[in-house]
This record gives structure tokens, C-alpha cells and sequence, in this order.
């Protein structure tokens, strides 16, 4: 398992740094745009264009770029962003809290809002009740996360007037829409995930004599068959956070939040390297980290499972 | 600042003019008139707890360094007062900072004398000195401020005369310099040098209505009222500020900005024509209309084929409805324009109008101007083929946002109907500015927002080719009008430069100035009241009182 | 959306391979079990239905789905434009039929695009091991570490907006859950003796993985595939939302609802009507390839 860990971290390490420099190759010579004549101002002179690349360190040699970028990050110095003149560790420690609360948040009300809904579908199945919110679940599976965004704000902030247009994630009004909008196609993929794994535990041999021993029919439920089906559950918690995480740019971008997302988007439209690099790099380690946990998870809670 | 200035919010308190910018800035348009705040101490009874003014700011956030942003927005307009500022009318100017300037005969030098016992607000005393750092900073060819771009190219020195009087050299007369300097920032020298760029960013130590409290990049700036803040004179009641603290929020999004008004989270926004009847049946919202200086326009690569041909120009330039672009684009609330100048430029001239109108609004008579210039409909798809053969269908690019693509959308529609097709293309601001600026672009539809006439250097003398000049217009006549216009320092004979500079650009349709929007804030009248406003709608902010 | 797609790659990482013919083939056997879901068949049907309404979308409209009428602009819905006009005065239900071609086609070709590329490299990483195996799977891993829309944006800034730039960057993110599937059941199918049997016997390689090997893996292609279709077109109006993928003044669902965007207070059927058509086909298609599975799923029984 240790052994395990280390190969893992290294790969993911690799990776990261694999993924910054394809970055910071790519921004530089295949994306067309050129941050200094923003930075300049359209008062700008040719000239001052050219003294302010200078300036910026952009005139030279793309190797040359790429060494000073590396020997500052590995003392934690990211740049400073072009546009705002501020560190960009600064300005990824500002975001990042954002879209981590977002994506929490709306992983929670999946989870929840799953869990429950498998639970109850696979206990009532094949009943109308396990119908009914199965249709409702493959529905919510099956709306675009930005137009079920826009729809809440549509009823809720616009219609009824009772929540924000714009998200806050320190508010309860203001995480509210964000965080449903983002989790309710993953509440509703893990839904039909749970019900599934469920009603295969439940016909398991053990499952049927816990019954036949007279427990508790709730107790049965609970303690045995959702932890046997644990083990898909944790899998596809790890995807929905990495894709709630892409996700978490869009929910951002309709609901105003300065999140990763707006950071990147903004980084990518006025050509800001630094930041884009900055907001790769931080979001490839969450990645990345979050599958390390999982597969520890994933060992933890089925032992059958073996790394080596 | 070509830029793109969207809906201008014009004078945010202010700086008018900052709001245009909706991207990560605009640079330039500094421009802007709106007023900002005033002197003398009267207090304003505060009810309960401190009271409170949200605003918000819809370019993204930039950096606030003097010396290193180009683009001035309502956050750096709060704090760094202005040494001067328009009165009302934007006829002339109240010294703030200054007690008194004098140009000398030759117009080669401005002699500046400064208020006794001003200081920064971090108590450092607001002299000659300062003043002199300042400029030298903007002048420093190493540190390439882009704020102080025109500052290099007019300005040779800047000398120390006694403790209060500071004579700025020029190289050549400056018509604009007063226009110039009171949008320019000056950052306490001591400050700056003893925190550092990074952290002097944080914390703008200046001389203005509003102290920086707080800054969080992105999403907001808190301010706190500076209690020695001269004020404006020209102010109903010039006194310090009328609230405690000032929020400044960072929303791009024009339609989560006005929900925001609309619930009360902030006291004063920009208004989107989409939006309008809806605020003016808000009883809580009073709109406050004023013309604009944006010029929104149809622009040519003027060295791409066939746009070198003045008669295709012209020819576009009559096809076009700028009636249909503004009940598209604007609801119908934007002002038709016929000549380059918007309509709150303080070149614009009424007479203008009637001249661009004469070769305009007649698709007909484009369509005889182009085939008997022999572009020509000659295989009968409907498009027409140039002399060579070619069909012509050309690109016609603009800067991502909603406004500009209903606009490039008429525009495509009208085109079609006169047998030119286009292919619309979207890109971002950042590649719109490369791609005009190396010319590797064939139409364009973008805009250009600026309180004064030489606006029309930056976009089209020769020199600004590689830059400004989106058009990439190389006319050595049209470089002569321009600087007799940057130089005159007479009013009336300014505006007589600046006429035939309007017309020699609508006889040779360089580009096909469209349309000059109007500017609407509103304002929550249930939570402040503002005495009075300037003609682009900005005002005062010693003018600014909360509602109990 | 992006969610979905790596959702249903490991939902099908569970689906076993159908077992050797015996009387009937499993094809034929899955026919009959799909022709006893009726759920299924409606949304089958519903599919094809929206399918041709795109295809056929001016013998059923009249409007013009480009041509500007200022004067009928943010109309509501009404006898005569049923799901209103948008800000340009353009029917918006001429608009969703036309939309649909650019949607589906979107949609369809990544998932194809996907497969060409995506299947292949399954087979070779799954059924020569190793080193090819390993660098295989990093580089799934690296895009998967990318979130996708990103890397979209990011295409787009290089090659500038249009469809097949979304396809494009739609067809590498299905990438990882196509050739893992593949490269999972060749594992499982390497061993089955017949395999084993020709690989002994010195078989080319590569014939026995696209003529022994691929077949035994189709049904999980299939099953992936049709669920991948869902996914796409959910990504692909997300680039188009974002402004990434179908230029104005094409019609497309995504960009409709951006278009609309802005009248969300004064125009409620500029965003209702795309997003619900979206969510329609989405819903159908979803239903669709879960009954697809199902009937492929050799471990379902016949009611």
C-alpha cells in the first residue's frame, strides 16, 4: 500500500509538471494573442508595446522562459500575473477556496440527495413511487448543468424573487442555486448507481437470512447492504468530484462567482500566462489527488482489492 | 481605447468613463469627465451605524499599480483624486489638488501652483516634489508605464519651482494636457517606494475621497471615508463624502449587475438597454439618461483588397441602416451616428451629422456604385464577384460580447442585401487587438470611446499603425489635420480642425461610424439620493447623500 | 456533463463481454429482449422523430431561420411563432428544427470521431501489454487530469471558434472512457482459449485482434457509444453556450440559449425552449442506451 502511495504521488507529479509545460509551450507559441498590446492600452505606441515585452520578460527565448518559470516555482514563486501585477499564488489562494466550496457543496447535496434516492428506489422497487423517481432522476441526468443553472435563477431569483441572482459561497441563499444546479445530474446518475448496486446486495444470500433472523428491516437496509455498496459508490464519488470540478467553470460563469473557473477564463481571454499556468497546475494536483484518495478508499473499504 | 466599451456607464461618481470597460480593461478610456468628490468638512449625519455605498465595477479586475495599469476604472477613480476636474458642463476645470495654472505664451510649458497643507493620507505632505516624482515615474522609459504613454510623447520634464509650484515642459503644444492630467493617478512617493509595487497595489495611498480599507482581487474593494478630502467645487455642497464606507463589487455579468440593483445589493449601475423599461418601472430605481462619446463602427483593413478602394467603401457606407442596428442592438436607444465623433465627444459637431447623412441610407445607389466600379453579380447567386473574379465575401470580426454580435449580424444581413457576404468571426479582445494590429484582418466591427476629439489621432494617424489604428489608415494629409488639431490650443480653432478632420474621414470612409450609445445608470432613490449630475450622467462624490 | 460521460465509463467498465453463441446470437437474442421494452422503443422513437425534424426542418417550416425581421422582435408565443421570436425577430421554433442538424451533428460526429481513434488504442494497449500499454494509459490519465471544457477553451483560443474545433475537443475527452472500456475487455477476452489457442499458434496479431478480438468486444462499444452520444451533445451545447462552438448567425441549441442569455428577464422562451429541446433528445437518447444495455447485458432476463 506505502509502496503503492509513493508510485502513485510520483505519476501524479510527473503528470502536473508534464501538464504545466505542455501548457506554458502552447500558450507561448501555438495560441495566437498577444497580452501586451492589452497591457499596453490602445494609447499605446509600437514602441511601448515593445519596451513593455521587454519588460515583461516576453522577449526571450522560450527555453530561457521556461527555466526562470521553473526555478521560481520550485520556490513557490508562481509569477506574478501580467495584468493585475500580483502574485499568482495570491490570486489562485483567493479563487481556489471558491470553487473548492462550490464543488464540496454541491458534492454533499449529490451525495445526499443519491444516496437517499437509491436507498428508497431500491427498497420500494419496482413500485410506482421507485417509477416515479426514476424517471425523475434519468430526467435530471439528462439537463445540461447550465441551463438547469439559468432555469433556477429564472424561478427562483427572477420569478419568485426569493434567492439571488448572484451565487455567494458564504451565504446559504447564495450556495444554494450554484450547488444544486452543479450536483443534480451527478445526485441523479448516483441515484440509478445506488439503486442498482443495492438491489444486487439485497438478493444476496447473507442479506436474505439478516432478514429471515428478524432484524430490523431499516437495519438490514442500512447496515449491511449500503456498505457493500460502498465500493462502486466511492468510484464514482472520485469521477463526479472531477467532473464536478470542470463543471464548477461553467455553474461559476452563470452565477458570477470568482471562482478557478472565471480565474482560468479570464487567464485564457487576455492571454494572462502566469495565471493560466497557476490555475492548471493547482487544479491537475486537486485532480489528481482526490483519484489518490479514492483508490485508498476504494482499498480501505473492499480488502479484496490489492495494490502492488 | 478601442476597446469595447460596452455600455458606458459614464460617470460612476467619478470617472465617468470607467465603466466602459468590460474587459479587463480598457485602457484607455480614461477619458472621462465625471467628478468626484469635494472639500470641506461638513458631516453628514450618519442615522444609525456607519452608512454605506455599494457600486460595482464591470471590467474585470486589473492591476491597481498607478505605474503599471493602463486601464482606469471607478476603484482607482475612488482613491486617487483627481489634481483637477471638470465642472458639469465639461467646459472647464476646478482645482482640486491645485490652487491655480498658467500656460505660457508659446503653449511649451504649464506652471502648476498646489494647495498649501494637502496630504497623502499616509501624512506625507502633497509638494512640488512629489508631484515631480510622479511625472518621472511616468516618463521613466525603463518602467514603460502604459498610463503614462502620452505623457512620454508630449512631455520632456517636469521642474520644481518652490515647495508648492511644479512647471511641466512640453515638447510640443498640448491641446489635451489638462484633459490628460486629471485622469492621471499620483501615488504618495513615499508610500510607494517604501511598500513596494506589490504591496502599494494593496493599499493606494493617495489623496482622494476614499481610503483603501480592503482589497480583494476579484471580487471586491472596501473603502473608507478620508476625512481631509478637499472635494470638488463645483459640488452643490462641497464637503467630505456623505458615507462612511464605499463597496466597490466586481460583477462583469450585465445581467446579475442589474438584478443586484434591482434587490438593493448595490446603489448604482449601468442600466442595459434590455433592461430599461424594466428599471423605469421600478419605483425604487431612478434611471438617469445622458448622451455617450462611444463610437461604435464598421472598420476595413484599409490595405486589404478591395477595402484600398475608396468607392467599395463608400459604396458599404450607403448600404448600411443604422435605424435597424439600434432597434437590434440597442432596443432603439442609442443615438444614430453619422460622423466619428460620439455624441458627447466635445467635438462633436450637429452639422456633421447632416453632412454623413448625405452619403448614406441608400442601398441603391450602393449597389449602382459598385457595378459600375465592376464588382458584379455575374454568375447570379446572388453574391458579387470582384474585377479579378473573386466572389466577395470577407470576414468581418469583433470582439466576443452580446451587443457587438447583433450588431455584426445586422451588419451581415444589410451586406447580403447589397450582394456582399461575410463571415462573421468571434474573438476574444485579446486576439481582436493582435489581429487588427498586425493586419491580418479584412472587416471589423469594434469601437472607440473618448471625451475629447483626439480620439481621432489614436485611431487614425500613421503612426499608430502596429496599435490604435485598427483600420491601418496611412494618409500623410489626414496626419497633417491631426496634428494641427492636437496643438491648437484656441477652442474655436480647434474646432475647426477638428471639422475637417470629421469630414475628410466621411468622404474617404476609412471606416463607417455607426451608432453612440446612450449612457443610462440607474440609482436606488430608496437608499441615496444624488444632487445633481454631470452631462454623462456621473456626479460628484460630495453630491451623494443616504436616504434615512 | 462532463460528469456524464466519465459516469458512464465506469458504469460499462462492469459489463461483461456476452458469451460464446449457442443457439441464437446474442445480437438476435438482444433484439428480442430490446422489442420487450416499450420505454425503450418510445424513446427510440422519439430520437428519430427529432432526427428528422432537423433533417426535414424547412418542409416543416416556413421562416427563414437567419433572416432579421426587426419589426417582430421578442415576440411571445402565439398562433403564429409558437415558441416566440428572439431578439432578431427569427421564429424560434424555425431555429430549434434548424438547430438540431449543427447539435446532433455535433454529437454524433465525436462520438464517432471518438471511436475511430479511442477503440484502436484500446485494443493495442489491452492486447500487446506493457510499455505501449502503460504510455497508452498515462496519456488517458493526463487528459483526464484536464478538465475537459477547459481543454476545449483552450483549442479554441488556438484554432478560433467553430464546430469541428468542439468536435474535436469533444471526440479526445470521450477518449479515456472509450479505450478503456476496449482495453478492459480485451483483458478479459485474451484468455478465452480460442484466442489463446491462435495466439500459440502464431497468429498475426493483428489480425486476430480485429477479427477474433474486436467482435467479442462490440456490445460494450455499442452500449458505451449510444451513452456517449447523450454526453456529447450536452458538451457540445456547453462550448456553444460558452460562445466555443457554433458561430452566429448559425442556429444551434447552446447558442441559442446564450443568445438568449441576456432577455432572460423579458423573453422566458428564448431559454426555455432550446434547453428543453437539449433536454428532450438527451432524455431520450439516455433511455435509449440504457435499453440498449440492457439487452446487450446478457445478464438480464427476458420478462
Amino acid at each position: 500500500m506505502v509502496n503503492f502511495l509513493i508510485r502513485r504521488l510520483f505519476t501524479t507529479l510527473i503528470l502536473a509538471v508534464a501538464l504545466v509545460a505542455v501548457v506554458f509551450i502552447m500558450l507561448r507559441t501555438i495560441v495566437p494573442g498577444d497580452p501586451i498590446q492589452t497591457l499596453a492600452g490602445d494609447f499605446a505606441t509600437p514602441e511601448m508595446i515593445e519596451s513593455l515585452r521587454i519588460k515583461q520578460g516576453l522577449d526571450k527565448p522560450l527555453h530561457i522562459q521556461f527555466f526562470i518559470f521553473v526555478r521560481n516555482a520550485l520556490q513557490g514563486d508562481l509569477g506574478n500575473s501580467i495584468f493585475t501585477g500580483l502574485p499568482v499564488t495570491d490570486r489562485v489562494i483567493g479563487a481556489y477556496p471558491v470553487t473548492i466550496r462550490l464543488t464540496i457543496y454541491s458534492f454533499l447535496f449529490s451525495m445526499t440527495l443519491g444516496l437517499m434516492l437509491g436507498v428508497i428506489t431500491s427498497y420500494y422497487h419496482d413500485t410506482w413511487l421507485d417509477n416515479i423517481m426514476r424517471i425523475m432522476s434519468v430526467t435530471f441526468a439528462s439537463v445540461p448543468t447550465f441551463w438547469l443553472g439559468l432555469m433556477l435563477i429564472l424561478i427562483f431569483a427572477v420569478w419568485l424573487d426569493v434567492l439571488p441572482v448572484q451565487g455567494d459561497m458564504l451565504s446559504l441563499e447564495g450556495l444554494l442555486l450554484p450547488a444544486i444546479s452543479l450536483g443534480a445530474g451527478s445526485a441523479a446518475s448516483l441515484a440509478r448507481l445506488v439503486r442498482a448496486s443495492m438491489l444486487e446486495v439485497l438478493n444476496t444470500e447473507y442479506v436474505r437470512t439478516a432478514r429471515a433472523k428478524g432484524l430490523h428491516e431499516w437495519g438490514v437496509v442500512v447496515k449491511h447492504s449500503l456498505r457493500n455498496a460502498l465500493v462502486p459508490i466511492i468510484t464514482i464519488a472520485g469521477f463526479q468530484i472531477g467532473g464536478l470540478l470542470g463543471g464548477a467553470i461553467i455553474t461559476e460563469n452563470i452565477f458570477g462567482l470568482a471562482g478557478m473557473g472565471t480565474l482560468v477564463i479570464n487567464g485564457i481571454t487576455s492571454r494572462d500566462y502566469p495565471v493560466v499556468q497557476g490555475t492548471v497546475l493547482f487544479t491537475a494536483f486537486t485532480y489528481l489527488g482526490v483519484n489518490i484518495i479514492v483508490d485508498v478508499m476504494y482499498a480501505y473499504v473492499d480488502p479484496r482489492i490489492r495494490y502492488d | 481605447m478601442e476597446e469595447p466599451e460596452e455600455e458606458a456607464a459614464p460617470a460612476e461618481e467619478e470617472a465617468a468613463p470607467a465603466e466602459e470597460e468590460p474587459e479587463p480593461t480598457k485602457a484607455s478610456a480614461e477619458e472621462e469627465p465625471a467628478p468626484t468628490e469635494e472639500p470641506a468638512p461638513t458631516e453628514e449625519p450618519a442615522p444609525t451605524g456607519p452608512t454605506r455605498i455599494t457600486l460595482v465595477e464591470s471590467g474585470g479586475y486589473t492591476s491597481l499599480d498607478p505605474f503599471t495599469n493602463a486601464w482606469h476604472a471607478t476603484p482607482t477613480f475612488a482613491v486617487f483624486g483627481p489634481m483637477w476636474d471638470y465642472s458639469l458642463d465639461l467646459k472647464e476645470f476646478g482645482g482640486i489638488w491645485v490652487e491655480s495654472w498658467e500656460f505660457a505664451e508659446d503653449a511649451l510649458s504649464a506652471t502648476f501652483k498646489l494647495k498649501p497643507n494637502l496630504k497623502f493620507t499616509d501624512g506625507t505632505p502633497i509638494n512640488a516634489e512629489a508631484l515631480k516624482w510622479n511625472f518621472d515615474m511616468y516618463l521613466d522609459p525603463d518602467l514603460a508605464s502604459p498610463g503614462g504613454g502620452t505623457i512620454r510623447e508630449f512631455v520632456s520634464s517636469v521642474d520644481v519651482i518652490d515647495e508648492l509650484t511644479f512647471r511641466i515642459n512640453l515638447i510640443v503644444p498640448w491641446a489635451m494636457l489638462m484633459d490628460e492630467l486629471s485622469w492621471k493617478e499620483i501615488a504618495s512617493p513615499t508610500a510607494y517606494e517604501t511598500l513596494g509595487p506589490e504591496e502599494y497595489a494593496q493599499q493606494l495611498i493617495s489623496y482622494g475621497p476614499w481610503i483603501v480599507k480592503k482589497v480583494t482581487p476579484d471580487v471586491s474593494i472596501e473603502y473608507v471615508r478620508n476625512p481631509d478630502w478637499v472635494g470638488v467645487p463645483f459640488a452643490e455642497d462641497p464637503g467630505d463624502v456623505n458615507f462612511d464606507e464605499l463597496l466597490i463589487k466586481y460583477v462583469t455579468d450585465e445581467a446579475v449587475v442589474y438584478a443586484m440593483l434591482e434587490t438593493g445589493e448595490i446603489d448604482y449601475a449601468p442600466i442595459p438597454a434590455q433592461y430599461l423599461q424594466q428599471a423605469r418601472d421600478n419605483p425604487n430605481i431612478e434611471v438617469v439618461e445622458s448622451d455617450g462619446y462611444d463610437t461604435y463602427y464598421l472598420g476595413f483593413n484599409n490595405t486589404f483588397y478591395p477595402f484600398t478602394e475608396e468607392g467599395v467603401r463608400q459604396a458599404i457606407a450607403y448600404a448600411i441602416d443604422r435605424e435597424e442596428i439600434n432597434l437590434i442592438a440597442f432596443e432603439g436607444e442609442a443615438n444614430l451616428l453619422y460622423q466619428p465623433l460620439g455624441t458627447a465627444n466635445t467635438g462633436y459637431n450637429p452639422e456633421m451629422e447632416e453632412y454623413g447623412m448625405q452619403t448614406s441610407n441608400d442601398p441603391e445607389m450602393a449597389k449602382v456604385m459598385l457595378d459600375e466600379l465592376g464588382f458584379v453579380d455575374s454568375d447570379g447567386d446572388g453574391i458579387r464577384e470582384d474585377p479579378n473574379g473573386d466572389k466577395m465575401e470577407y470576414e468581418l470580426m469583433f470582439p466576443q460580447d452580446p451587443t457587438r454580435q447583433r450588431i455584426a449580424e445586422t451588419l451581415q444581413s444589410q451586406l447580403r442585401n447589397i450582394g456582399i457576404n461575410t463571415m462573421l468571426v468571434v474573438v476574444d479582445a485579446t486576439l481582436m487587438r493582435q489581429r487588427t494590429a498586425e493586419g491580418s484582418h479584412q472587416m471589423i466591427t469594434w469601437g472607440y470611446a473618448m471625451l475629447t476629439p483626439d480620439i481621432t489621432t489614436y485611431i487614425f494617424r500613421s503612426s499608430r499603425i502596429g496599435a490604435s489604428n485598427r483600420n491601418h489608415v496611412n494618409d500623410p494629409y489626414l496626419d497633417s489635420l491631426l496634428d494641427a488639431q492636437d496643438q491648437q490650443l484656441d477652442p474655436v480653432k480647434r474646432q475647426e480642425a477638428t471639422d475637417a478632420i470629421s469630414e475628410y474621414l466621411i468622404d474617404h470612409r476609412f471606416h463607417v461610424p455607426l451608432l453612440s450609445p446612450k449612457y443610462y445608470n440607474g440609482y436606488r432613490s430608496d437608499k441615496i439620493r444624488i444632487a445633481q449630475f454631470n452631462i454623462l450622467g456621473g456626479f460628484y462624490w460630495d453630491d451623494v447623500y443616504p436616504v434615512q | 456533463m462532463l460528469t456524464l460521460t466519465l459516469e458512464s465509463d465506469t458504469i460499462d467498465g462492469e459489463y461483461q463481454v456476452p458469451g460464446i453463441p449457442k443457439e441464437k446470437t446474442p445480437f438476435q437474442l438482444a433484439f428480442r429482449r430490446f422489442g420487450h421494452n416499450w420505454i425503450a422503443i418510445a424513446a427510440f422513437i422519439l430520437m428519430i422523430l427529432i432526427v428528422l425534424s432537423a433533417i426535414f426542418a424547412n418542409r416543416i417550416t416556413t421562416f427563414d431561420p437567419i433572416k432579421l425581421n426587426a419589426k417582430a422582435r421578442l415576440t411571445a408565443p402565439n398562433s403564429e411563432y409558437w415558441f416566440g421570436t428572439d431578439a432578431m425577430g427569427r421564429d424560434v421554433f424555425t431555429r430549434i428544427m434548424y438547430g438540431g442538424r449543427v447539435s446532433l451533428w455535433i454529437g454524433l460526429s465525436a462520438v464517432i470521431l471518438s471511436l475511430v481513434i479511442g477503440v484502436p488504442l484500446g485494443l493495442i494497449s489491452g492486447y500487446t501489454g506493457g510499455v505501449v500499454d502503460n504510455l497508452i494509459m498515462r496519456f488517458m490519465d493526463l487528459i483526464l487530469a484536464f478538465p475537459g471544457i477547459l481543454f476545449a477553451i483552450w483549442l479554441v483560443s488556438m484554432l478560433g471558434p467553430g464546430v469541428n474545433q468542439v468536435i474535436i475537443a469533444i471526440a479526445f475527452w470521450d477518449l479515456p472512457g472509450f479505450s478503456r472500456v476496449v482495453r478492459g475487455s480485451v483483458l478479459s477476452i485474451k484468455e478465452i482459449d480460442y484466442i489463446q489457442a491462435s495466439r500459440a499458434l502464431g497468429g498475426n496479431p493483428w489480425r486476430i485482434m480485429f477479427s477474433h478480438v474486436l467482435p467479442n468486444v462490440i456490445a460494450p462499444i455499442i452500449i458505451m457509444a449510444s451513452l456517449s452520444i447523450s454526453g456529447s451533445i450536452l458538451a457540445g451545447s456547453s462550448l456553444s453556450f460558452l460562445g466555443l462552438g457554433a458561430q452566429p448567425p448559425t442556429s444551434e441549441w447552446g447558442l441559442m440559449l446564450s443568445d438568449g442569455r441576456p432577455y432572460l428577464r423579458q423573453a422566458w422562451w428564448l431559454m426555455v425552449f432550446p434547453g428543453a429541446m437539449i433536454t428532450l433528445f438527451v432524455l431520450a437518447s439516455n433511455i435509449f442506451g440504457d435499453g440498449l444495455r440492457d439487452a446487450l447485458d446478457p445478464r438480464t432476463e427476458i420478462k
